[in-house]
């Protein structure tokens, strides 16, 4: 076992039921690695398989077929309190549509995984965060008066907050303009490399992917390394 | 895990919730008011019927109590007191008058219940002492006596202590003497009156130990015979119990129709409630929450949530069950009762409904994939409704005790929601496309209902259950009512007349013509006692019944040309004039009892002499229409008339009550019952009640328009984003107004029609099964229904709709792309 692995996927192939009882495969034997304070980027076409890539390797669902390691550990035969348990312990996420809840405030978006996860000293955490990201004086707004960027940001804030060695990030540009793309993509990286997380991007934006240390291409459920 | 609790209680700001909760209090409310009032009116009849009996229990014996029936009832006993009753002559030596009066001697301890009344209506305490006798004020005036006079029973020699003016009980009925006496039960050895042969009456009544009532039924019931009977609540009938006893049916049936209200909205409710959760909780696990955690919150906040719903519908539900009991005041108001059972009943019916409603999806939470999140999954909340169903009518079952009743309204409910869910397209499409010619503003209604006929069959559905409760009510209410107005309308009679002779009878008929006192026919009337049947002795035809006091004593029997009013013939023909032989009609029960046919023969014993009848007919007798009513009638005298004794009913104005009195004073053995105090005591009970059933249907009606209303909201953010695009197209706030009102009054209408269909089913089962009426169907609600329901949906709808056109298109827009 490679310490320095964070992530490992092994020949994971991945499949849904149709209403007519037929199989859909979605990934044939998909592969991958993701070392420590690694960046990695899965590029490709909409309906290539990023998403359901990215949802398995965050334990949000359990493969078909394959194993799928986080930090030495064999998470695909794990039941899903299990399942929880790690993503509390290793896993951080940042959705495409920023999945803030309407009902919370912007700092009570933040903490609500510090919660989860029962971290002491949960609020000046976030608090920090929420300043990092340039929200600082927003913390008491909710979502709704919040723009597009800025809850993003916020989204970005409640990843990095949680301090997990492995982010996911899925599309987080993809609802956003050029300019506020680039400005939350920059945050990202920094954040990032301020952590030292290994970060899994999942985008269809190659002026992103190469920002990432390596790059692999998707294309109809099958995964190669990109140049 | 207080961030996620925050979570779910922020979400108190949503509409969802708050209907929940607002539908989860009005559910556990109505059914604490109710219950309430049910068990106030069970517990006062109780009480009333207790006052008739002036015991828990009475045995009643035409001779001395028997020692094995006297050693059978004493353990059972807490308290006792006998009764005999006799009638004697009592005269008054001062004025020299003279009255054949009936005489009650009573034992220390009468009336357990009740009170003996003076003309004041103050109770008299205790009983008369030895030597003394009470008598009632008839029977002084007519003696022209008074307290401190003389007065002699039979043999002995009384001292007059007290007039009264009513007795609790009465159990030989309203054509016992009403001439009447209370002596002391030593005293009776010394009048002397009670002689063999002696019509006599006893009584044991006693006061038992608690719960041992059916007991002593079990222990008595082999040692009861022809001459004894057990007399308890439940088979001494009056008129009043048969009212009350339809009155109580209606509150539990309102009891249970508002649990299929309540669950209405809470189906509406949960239904967006837990849709709406599937995101949050999607994202809790997200972060790491497992599902035993996830759940857990869910439960805690469920809690939280049903405790405050209790405690806020204990509040309302006392407060409008004291409102109730302000209006019902003398008739209730001495009932003591603990309100333990009925809220506990109504918070655990509520826990049941919202557990029933939210259990599929808090089983679906606690499966929901994480994954969910990233692709927007929603829960499949229709799936929740199967137990909310179950739940409802489980619920209504058991609170109104009438599980028919339960699965017609079931039954009906499922048809009105297959109804919609299979043909209210194909209704909706072509009224939609016929709209449509409508030129202007008046098409827009006609569109959106177009464009929503699949989501509008939910709605139809949920508009028409709501307004089969209040429709059924209503009808139900006024028939009620108008039933019991018309079987005491203001001029019913007042005074029945018996003991009439021929000859009286060719005097006074003419008078009371004359005196125009609205007064029913005439019946002669004589006692016969029925010996055999096709020429079979009564003992061999029906041996099990050879001890059956109602089948072998004497029966009242009169003869009429015509059926009189209040019996209706069930099997056979009503005898046509001339009719050569003697024929008999007789009522159902006792035909059910002799087993008898249309053309057997029945021997009758009357005054010594054997009669033979052909039964003709079989008929049901309405016995509390205040008219002379008989169980044997045959079709011409089958005796000379100058044999019998005649008896009529009449009304009285108050204000001649005494010319009537001062007539019938030259006709000494002309007995008048004046039912008019009897009457005033049903009538204000049958008018408090009244009010009681109209304030029951108030607050249920007021029930189902808060959840009308509710559902009208809960339909409008489907149609947020529409009405914005529309307006962004160049739609004026009129047209998107015109285009929201429309729609939701054509399927008002819709909705009514459909209701009303549904609901004359169930009033025909309720109006002839459940509470014994003749069905009759109004027209008017055909009307008045669809006109007031899609009016008031309509507006409700515009009211609702003027939100969403103050705020501007573009916010809405960006709030639904979110």
């Amino acid at each position: 076992m490679n310490d320095d692995i964070m992530l490992e996927v092994s020949n994971v192939s991945h499949e849904v039921s149709l209403s007519d009882g037929s199989r859909l495969p979605l990934l044939q034997q998909v592969s991958l690695t993701v070392a420590k304070g690694e960046s990695v980027a899965i590029i490709g076409a909409s309906g290539s398989g990023k998403t359901t890539l990215i949802t398995l390797m965050a334990t949000l669902d359990v493969p078909s077929q394959g194993r799928i390691t986080i930090a030495g550990q064999d998470v695909s035969g794990l039941d899903e309190e299990a399942r929880a348990a790690i993503r509390g312990r290793y896993i951080a996420f940042v959705f495409q549509n920023f999945q803030l809840l309407d009902g919370l405030t912007a700092l009570e978006n933040v903490l609500l995984p510090l919660e989860v996860r029962g971290v002491p000293q949960a609020l000046p955490q976030a608090k920090a965060y929420l300043e990092a990201v340039g929200l600082g004086e927003r913390k008491l707004h909710y979502p709704a008066q919040l723009s597009g960027g800025e809850q993003q940001r916020v989204a970005l804030a409640r990843a990095f907050a949680c301090r997990a060695p492995l982010l996911f990030a899925d599309e987080p540009t993809g609802n956003l303009d050029e300019t506020t793309g680039a400005n939350v993509a920059d945050l990202l990286f920094a954040l990032n490399k301020e952590e030292g997380t290994s970060l899994v991007l999942v985008t269809h934006d190659l002026a992103l992917a190469r920002r990432c240390d390596k790059r692999y291409r998707m294309s109809a459920g099958r995964l190669e390394l990109a140049p | 895990m207080s961030l996620a609790f925050t979570l779910l209680w922020r979400q108190w700001r949503s509409r969802n919730v708050r209907l929940m909760f607002v539908s989860l209090v009005v559910a556990m409310a109505t059914l604490l008011n109710l219950q309430l009032l049910t068990a106030r009116i069970e517990h006062s009849v109780a009480r009333s019927a207790k006052e008739l009996l002036a015991a828990d229990v009475r045995v009643e014996t035409s001779k001395p109590l028997s020692d094995a029936v006297q050693k059978a009832i004493e353990p059972f006993t807490e308290r006792a007191s006998r009764v005999i009753e006799f009638q004697s002559m009592a005269y008054a030596t001062a004025a020299d008058e003279g009255q054949l009066a009936q005489v009650k001697a009573v034992e220390a301890g009468y009336p357990f219940y009740g009170q003996v009344l003076d003309g004041e209506q103050k109770a008299l305490s205790g009983q008369p002492n030895p030597g003394q006798a009470w008598l009632n004020n008839k029977l002084a005036e007519r003696l022209k006596i008074g307290i401190g006079d003389q007065l002699d029973i039979g043999e002995a020699q009384f001292r007059v202590a007290a007039l009264f003016a009513s007795e609790p009980d009465n159990p030989q009925g309203a054509f016992a003497l009403s001439s009447r006496i209370l002596i002391n039960y030593s005293d009776v050895a010394r009048t002397q009156s009670i002689s063999p042969g002696a019509r006599v009456y006893y009584a044991h009544l006693l006061m038992l130990k608690p719960g041992v009532q059916t007991a002593l039924e079990t222990r008595l019931k082999p040692l009861l015979d022809a001459h004894t009977r057990l007399v308890t609540l439940t088979n001494y009938r009056s008129n009043s119990q048969d009212f009350i006893a339809r009155v109580n049916t209606f509150l539990l049936l309102a009891g249970a129709l508002g649990v299929l209200l309540a669950g209405v909205a809470l189906a509406i409710a949960a239904q967006e409630y837990t849709a709406a959760l599937a995101q949050p909780f999607a994202l809790l696990k997200t972060f790491g929450m497992g599902p035993k955690a996830v759940v857990s919150v869910f439960l805690k906040f469920g809690a939280t949530f049903f405790i405050l719903a209790a405690a806020l519908a204990v509040l309302i539900g006392m407060a409008g069950h004291w409102a109730l009991m302000l209006v019902l005041n003398n008739y209730l108001a001495n009932t003591q009762l603990t309100p333990f059972t009925p809220v506990l009943l109504s918070l655990l019916a509520g826990f049941v409904l919202l557990l029933a409603f939210l259990s599929v999806p808090v089983g679906q939470l606690w499966r929901f994939a994480p994954a969910a999140s990233l692709r927007e999954q929603k829960l499949q909340t229709k799936s929740a409704l199967v137990p909310g169903f179950l739940a409802v009518f489980g619920l209504m079952g058991l609170l109104s005790g009438a599980w028919v009743l339960t699965l017609y309204l079931m039954l009906g409910s499922l048809v009105l929601v297959l109804l919609f869910a299979l043909g209210a397209e194909r209704l909706i499409q072509p009224i939609a496309r016929l709209g449509q010619l409508w030129p202007g503003i008046g098409r827009a209604g006609f569109l959106a209902l177009q464009r929503h006929r699949k989501s509008n069959r939910f709605l139809l559905a949920v508009f028409a259950l709501l307004l089969v409760p209040i429709i059924v009510m209503a009808q139900l209410r006024s028939r009620l009512i108008d039933t019991w107005q018309m079987q005491l309308p203001n001029n019913a009679a007042n005074y029945f007349l018996f003991n009439i002779y021929t000859d009286d009878k060719q005097r006074l008929e003419p008078w009371l013509h004359e005196q125009q006192y609205k007064a029913a026919p005439f019946y002669p009337m004589w006692r016969a006692r029925i010996t055999a049947i096709n020429q079979r002795p009564l003992a061999e035809v029906i041996p099990e019944e050879a001890n059956n006091p109602s089948i072998t004593r004497e029966i009242n029997l009169t003869s009429s040309a015509r059926l009189p009013a209040g019996n209706e013939i069930k099997t056979g023909q009503w005898w046509a004039p001339g009719d050569e032989a003697l024929l008999i009609s007789v009522e159902e029960r006792i035909a059910q009892t002799l087993q008898l046919k249309i053309n057997d023969h029945i021997s009758l014993s009357l005054a010594g002499e054997i009669v033979e009848a052909r039964v003709g007919s079989v008929r049901s007798v309405r016995w509390d229409n205040l008219a002379p009513n008989f169980y044997l009638i045959t079709n011409k005298a089958p005796q000379s008339e100058l044999t019998a004794n005649w008896i009529t009913s009449l009304y009285v104005p108050p204000e001649q009550r005494t010319t009537l009195t001062a007539y019938l004073k030259q006709y000494p053995n002309i007995s008048a019952i004046d039912v008019a105090q009897t009457l005033g005591t049903f009538r204000q009970l049958m008018h408090k009640l009244s009010q009681a059933v109209e304030l029951v249907w108030v607050f249920m009606a007021l029930a189902g328009v808060l959840v009308l209303l509710a559902s009208v909201q809960a339909s409008l953010p489907s149609r947020r984003q529409e009405i914005a695009l529309l307006r962004v197209a160049g739609a004026s706030k009129r047209y998107a107004i015109a285009g929201l009102v429309g729609e939701f009054f054509i399927l008002g209408l819709l909705a009514s029609l459909a209701a009303l269909i549904v609901s004359e089913a169930i009033l025909y089962w309720l109006q002839v099964r459940m509470f014994k009426l003749d069905y009759a169907s109004v027209m008017w609600p055909w009307v008045w229904v669809p006109l007031l329901a899609s009016s008031l949906i309509a507006g409700l709808g515009g009211f609702y709709c003027r939100q969403l056109v103050t705020v501007a298109p573009a916010t809405i827009l960006r709030e639904q792309s979110r």
